[in-house]
């Protein structure tokens, strides 16, 4: 039987929006935990409640109550500056809309949560340079994002994720504004991440072409968990 | 390095914005820096004409004698204690004077002139030889006298002029004496009213045999005056003799250079306030502009200690660069009033003149005001930038990201 090694795991995690004095439970309850090398694909329609729930996995958001667990650390009790060094050191982010910084070049945007980290020069640019390559944009290193398509800036977004060597990688509809071309790309590339270096992804997407890649798909829906399908 | 390389970089995404605040800042220091220079040149000539030239910055004298200026409040001239004086450090030159009042007339025409007399081989001050408009400046047995007062009283070299005024311990002192030089005296008021004669004339015209009224006192330039001033009244060290600085000695000079900086002041602060208005405005929409882009930062990990450090990188960036070229445009236009200065003409130069002022308008070239100005433009600029550090530290990166 295959070892797992638990990466994250949520607890009966609820978020509630007082929208207008009437709770909105954006997340209702929710507990599961995502194993080493998973590729989850968290699905359901619009205001089911994924990006919420993805953004307190990632610790970008505190839940209403329920706690996460990354590595078997409870995220809910580090403080505010604790945490935002956890996300540095063990979270890697992947965004619908790129969000990399327009002023630094790829190799620049790459190697920037290194800098973060205090990593020597030689050890970044080396690293971010292998990075780029494995995203299949050597040659582009000097480009700056204005300079790259959408699909290579989401690319360079990959490589800056994986730069920091995080536990995980979370990413919220990353081919959202992609076209099929770039998104077939991206996918190939994450897969092969997945497979070779054993990188755990957790989606939410709408796109079926993320979702048929996936090895596992939870579905929501009101902010619960309606289905958790593990695909051999 | 990075915050550097970011803020630097950040700073010219919005080229045109960052241009517009560099120069909203140039044209605040430029504008204060040029106008202060200007009232300072102005206040430095001022003092110049009437300090550096006449009362010297410093003065000893007779205990009683600056609240009644009277030849009985005159003291024993001493070479040591001018020798004392003058070993002093800080202290240029020291100058022993006699001063009394005195009716002067020629023909029809009579002024009250205040008679200064004064020892041209210890003079410091007055540097009547380089004023010369005729005759000599070192005047023996007869007087020099201002070119307004020659105009006045319609007198050349050579004419006499008849004295008439009260001595020590009320003795008469009349004389009728040549005019041996006609002076230009930069201060009006000076040039107007006053006649100069050697000191053995004086005191031997006010019956005041080797008796003075002052110590005229020159400092060196970088001296500092009431570091010197204490000096010299702890050398002195004699109860009878008082120590002045000229500040003391003519508070209504300190107090028309005061009221006349402070309208400068207020100027320089309603555009500091304006200028202000204008970087609030700037820094509003930076943060606006950037609270997708802080709120990712600080979700890949960046503290938000670090995003402020940035953000005051930035702001601080545009400051600087806003002095800088504040400097540069002002510097050649001081140094050129600085040695060639505004010359006021017709009603202007009059209203100058009766005021007792110079017209002319030189400017300061004194490094303290671009550097004070500066400074207080750095601080304005970083403190209104405190609006982007308050916003950083209430960002939500899922808010801000989402915005």
């Amino acid at each position: 039987m295959k070892s797992t090694e638990t990466v994250v795991k949520v607890e009966n995690l609820r978020k509630t929006y007082n929208a207008d004095a009437v709770a909105v439970h954006a997340v209702d309850g929710i507990s599961l935990s995502i194993e080493k090398g998973e590729f989850t694909a968290i699905v359901g329609p619009s205001g089911c409640g994924k990006t919420t729930l993805l953004n307190m996995i990632g610790g970008l958001d505190r839940p209403t109550s329920g706690d996460v667990y990354v590595q078997e650390v409870s995220i809910g009790s580090l403080s505010e500056g604790d945490l935002i060094d956890f996300r540095l050191k063990h979270i890697g982010f992947v965004f619908q809309a790129y969000n990399l910084l327009p002023v630094l070049s790829a190799e620049e945007n790459t190697s920037f949560i290194m800098q973060l980290q205090g990593k020597s020069k030689e050890e970044r640019s080396q690293r971010a340079r292998q990075l780029l390559k494995n995203v299949g944009l050597e040659g582009r290193e000097g480009d700056k994002p204005a300079q790259l398509s959408g699909g290579q800036q989401q690319r360079v977004a990959v490589a800056r994720a994986l730069a920091s060597k995080p536990n995980f990688i979370i990413a919220d509809e990353p081919t959202a504004n992609l076209d099929s071309h770039s998104t077939s790309n991206l996918l190939d590339i994450m897969a092969r991440l997945n497979e070779e270096e054993q990188m755990t992804f957790v989606f939410a997407t709408h796109d079926q072409r993320v979702i048929d890649k996936a090895k596992r798909v939870i579905t929501l829906e009101d902010g619960k968990v309606i289905t958790d399908e593990i695909r051999s | 390095m990075l915050y550097l390389r970011l803020a630097w970089r950040n700073l010219w995404r919005n080229r045109r914005r960052t241009l517009i605040t560099v120069f909203a800042v140039a044209f605040a220091g430029f504008f204060v820096i040029a106008m202060r220079s200007l009232q300072t040149g102005a206040y430095d000539n001022m003092v110049r004409n009437t300090v550096g030239t006449y009362t010297g910055f410093l003065q000893v004298h007779q205990d009683g004698y600056w609240d009644e200026k009277i030849i009985d409040n005159s003291f024993e001239e001493s070479e040591s204690i001018r020798e004392t004086i003058l070993q002093q450090k800080g202290v240029s030159g020291v100058s022993p004077r006699i001063t009394g009042f005195s009716l002067l007339s020629y023909g029809l025409k009579t002024r009250g002139v205040q008679v200064e007399g004064f020892n041209p081989d210890y003079e410091a001050q007055l540097e009547l030889e380089e004023r010369v408009v005729a005759g000599t400046g070192r005047p023996e047995y007869g007087a020099v006298i201002g070119s307004d007062l020659a105009e006045y009283l319609k007198v050349e070299v050579g004419d006499s002029l008849v004295f008439l005024g009260q001595g020590y311990h009320g003795q008469s002192a009349n004389a009728l004496l040549p005019i041996e030089g006609i002076v230009s005296l930069s201060s009006p008021m000076l040039n107007q009213n006053t006649a100069f004669i050697n000191l053995k004339m004086a005191q031997y015209v006010f019956a005041a045999d080797n008796r003075i009224t002052a110590y005229a006192i020159n400092t060196e330039p970088d001296a500092d005056l009431y570091e010197v001033e204490s000096k010299i009244r702890e050398a002195l060290n004699k109860g009878e003799l008082e120590v002045m600085n000229w500040q003391d000695m003519l508070p209504e000079l300190v107090q028309s250079i005061q009221a006349d900086s402070a309208g400068g002041i207020l100027m320089a602060g309603v555009l500091y306030i304006v200028v202000g208005f204008s970087l609030l405005g700037t820094f509003i929409m930076l943060a606006a502009e950037r609270k997708r882009e802080y709120g990712m930062l600080i979700g890949l990990g960046m503290r938000r200690g670090q995003l402020m450090r940035l953000a005051l990188l930035e702001a601080s960036a545009l400051a600087v660069l806003g002095v800088l070229l504040a400097v540069v445009l002002t510097r050649p236009l001081t140094l050129y009033f600085h040695f060639n200065p505004i010359q006021f003409t017709g009603q202007a130069m009059e209203a100058l003149r009766e005021m007792g002022m110079e017209p002319s308008m030189p400017a300061s070239i004194d490094w303290s005001i671009p550097l004070t100005h500066g400074a207080i433009l750095l601080v304005l600029t970083l403190g209104i930038s405190l609006y982007s550090l308050v916003s950083i530290k209430r960002i939500q990166p899922v808010n801000a990201m989402r915005s």
